[in-house]
């Protein structure tokens, strides 16, 4: 998949340099194959993966990871990043753990709080990048107050007493599928309609695409951005709800390990990180190749600290792909022009 | 983020320049003395926590909390010059901490189970993070992947790399030698800070006085103009990234000298401050600028707030919270001053 062949004179001639051009630029094509390549070779050489039950460990994994990295590709695709969804859903637990456990709030109205909590610290982060600074440093700086308010109140221990009705949402089942996982797909089918019926959605890639022209178009910059970065915290905090209702105890560490994975879901997804462009559908996969991974892994026996090198590897792969995919284009518009 | 940082930059240095030529401002000076400059606007916080902390509790100036005290600032000074090297070119480095964990090991393990003398370990590990830093630079200049992406997955590389290569024990049987020159003094200074000042002073001398350093500040204040001026682009963000290896390699060499353990932990909690000590003391995160001085001294009031916090029995926690809103208020200050530069008022 040489990038030097596609910048070939007529690419579109040869049948193979457009399954490669396939490929690299509808963005979850890629994922897909990957996915689909894993799953058989687990199939076939585990007798251990392919099983009801780790199936459903394989969702149980995966349904946080997705929301996690819905969360995250928002925010990518408008050309911004948010360093600060693992500091949400650790904050979020905090709220809601607190609430159920310490307060006896209802688990429905606690879930409510929690959710608002993650929208209302996103909306305030949006509203400090508004005024021009970068979002890595306002992301990376806010983590760090977001964590240590977590941590501060809770002292780092966990809220341990939460309501039976809410624990049982997080091992439900609906017809052998457990429920969070059903939850994390609506909550992407519902991303997906945005991003493709409202115009909300197109802002947002048009601001992430060239934000000075999506000024000159009339999108109202200021509001808008709040809104993805409200829209990035509330995400987060769905992740969290999701993950605190499946572990039964609510830890202010929750989140503390969703950087790296936040990213690579939707790049690996295809979601590109210079903005203006989003696949809810590849964000989902890339969660589900690395929950699938991740469990595969351990089918193989390998050593645990491999998965984190691995992880490392994929995400530097998915970088790469991204670059490869960059020049493909601009090799290809180059032969449009050419031939036009 | 090097090419979205570089227009503003060179907008900076060029209006600078008007400038000096034009009208002089009427702005009022004192503003103009405490932004103008990179370190009168830390010196004086400075000077305000240490006499405050002074006076208000004795223990402070004691010889124990003054030892402690610059002994996290040895490290720490490293660690945000570590980042400030990769600041200066527009750039990150997320994976700072894996490199000082991975440093902090492989020295361990040389000199507990390789029993190398204490001086050759020092340099191989130094070494070491040099490379691993290289590695970095290579890979966003070499494949022109996004230097984001890069350092994030090396982070967790890193981290994988020395859990599966050095296992997740501690090495505490590293021989006496060189722990009892990070736990010496010499007057009232620790040793390990002695070492990390000449680092320093060698840092401000490269940055300052040598044609690598100007490559270095020509490239971050804008990466095109400095590659049509015929500049090694590729070679000087290369050198950026294994200069900030080595610097991170140092800071944890110091450590495992001062807490005579090669430990995975080394390293957990230097992102924060290491973005936090540069801004603090001056350095654009746009890139184009290097303050070392200004570093070391942001370091050290990052230090005194932690140690102040400490004695009025504060949780470390709330200090996490704290250096969030430490480097919120760096950046509002940095972005002050970027806009009274290029509105010709400094």
């Amino acid at each position: 998949m040489s990038p030097r062949e596609q910048s070939g004179t007529d690419t579109r001639a040869k049948p193979g340099a457009s399954a490669i051009r396939a490929l690299t630029t509808a963005g979850p094509a890629a994922v897909t194959v990957a996915v689909v390549i894993l799953v058989l070779a687990l199939v076939l050489t585990t007798r251990t993966f392919a099983t009801a039950d780790n199936l459903k460990v394989v969702a149980l994994g995966s349904a946080v990871t997705i929301v996690v990295g819905l969360a995250q590709m928002i925010v990518i695709s408008a050309g911004g990043m948010n360093l600060a969804v693992g500091a949400t859903g650790g904050l979020v637990s905090v709220v809601c753990g607190s609430l159920m456990n310490t307060y006896g709030v209802p688990p429905a109205l606690a879930v409510i709080a929690g959710l608002a909590a993650g929208a209302g610290t996103g909306a305030l982060i949006g509203v400090v990048i508004v005024r021009g600074f970068q979002p890595f440093i306002v992301t990376l700086a806010a983590a760090s107050v977001l964590t240590g308010i977590g941590l501060g109140v809770t002292e780092s221990i966990p809220y341990y007493h939460l309501p039976d009705s809410f624990q049982a949402f997080g091992s439900a089942t609906v017809a052998g599928v457990p429920l969070i996982f059903l939850v994390a797909l609506l909550l992407a089918v519902i991303l997906a309609a945005m991003f493709r019926y409202t115009s909300f959605g197109r802002q947002i890639l048009a601001f992430g695409a060239n934000p000075r022209a999506a000024a000159l178009s009339g999108v109202p910059l200021g509001s808008l951005q709040i809104a993805i970065y409200a829209l990035s915290g509330f995400i987060a905090a769905a992740a969290s709800v999701l993950l605190v209702a499946r572990l039964g105890n609510a830890d202010p560490a929750v989140g503390k390990d969703w950087l790296l994975v936040s990213f690579a879901a939707p790049i690996i997804g295809g979601t590109r990180l210079t903005g203006g462009y989003a696949s809810v559908l590849g964000t989902v996969l890339g969660a589900l190749l690395l929950g699938i991974l991740v469990n595969g892994l351990v089918q193989w026996n390998v050593n645990v600290f491999f998965v984190q090198l691995i992880s490392g590897l994929i995400i530097l792969g998915a970088g790469g792909f991204e670059r490869v995919r960059e020049v493909v284009a601009s090799a290809g518009e180059r032969n449009e022009r050419r031939s036009a | 983020m090097t090419a979205d940082a570089a227009p503003p930059a060179a907008g900076v240095e060029t209006s600078r320049q008007e400038e000096a030529q034009g009208s002089p401002s009427t702005q009022s000076r004192l503003v103009r003395i405490l932004l103008g400059s990179d370190l009168v606007g830390i010196v004086i916080p400075v000077l305000v926590v240490g006499i405050a902390m002074a006076s208000l509790f004795p223990g402070f100036a004691s010889s124990f909390n003054v030892d402690a005290l610059l002994a996290t600032i040895a490290v720490t000074a490293l660690v945000g010059l570590a980042q400030a090297s990769v600041l200066a070119i527009g750039q990150f480095n997320l994976a700072l901490p894996a490199m000082g964990a991975f440093t902090g090991m492989v020295l361990g393990w040389l000199l507990q189970v390789g029993h190398l003398p204490w001086p050759l370990a020092v340099l191989l590990s130094f070494l070491f993070a040099g490379l691993l830093g290289f590695v970095q630079g290579a890979i966003i200049t070499w494949l022109k992947l996004n230097a984001f992406v890069v350092t994030l997955g090396l982070a967790s590389v890193y981290y994988g790399a020395m859990f599966v290569i050095l296992g997740n024990e501690r090495f505490q049987h590293i021989g006496t030698e060189l722990p009892s020159f990070g736990r010496g003094a010499t007057g009232p200074f620790p040793n390990i800070f002695i070492a990390s000042i000449i680092v320093c002073i060698v840092m401000w001398v490269l940055a300052r006085f040598t044609v690598a350093g100007r490559w270095l500040l020509a490239t971050g204040a804008n990466a095109v103009a400095a590659r049509f001026s015929a500049l090694p682009v590729d070679r000087i963000v290369i050198g950026a990234h294994a200069v900030s290896g080595a610097l991170a390699g140092l800071a944890s060499i110091l450590l495992v000298s001062r807490l005579a353990v090669g430990s995975p932990a080394i390293g957990e909690d230097w992102l924060l401050s290491s973005f936090a000590a540069p801004v603090l003391g001056g350095t654009l995160l746009s890139g184009g600028k290097i303050s070392v001085f200004g570093t070391v001294l942001g370091t050290a009031l990052l230090a005194m707030i932690g140690n102040a916090l400490v004695i009025v029995g504060v949780s470390q926690y709330w200090y996490q919270a704290g250096l969030g809103i430490i480097i919120l208020g760096a950046v509002s200050i940095d972005r002050l001053r970027i806009g009274l530069i290029a509105s010709g008022r400094l």
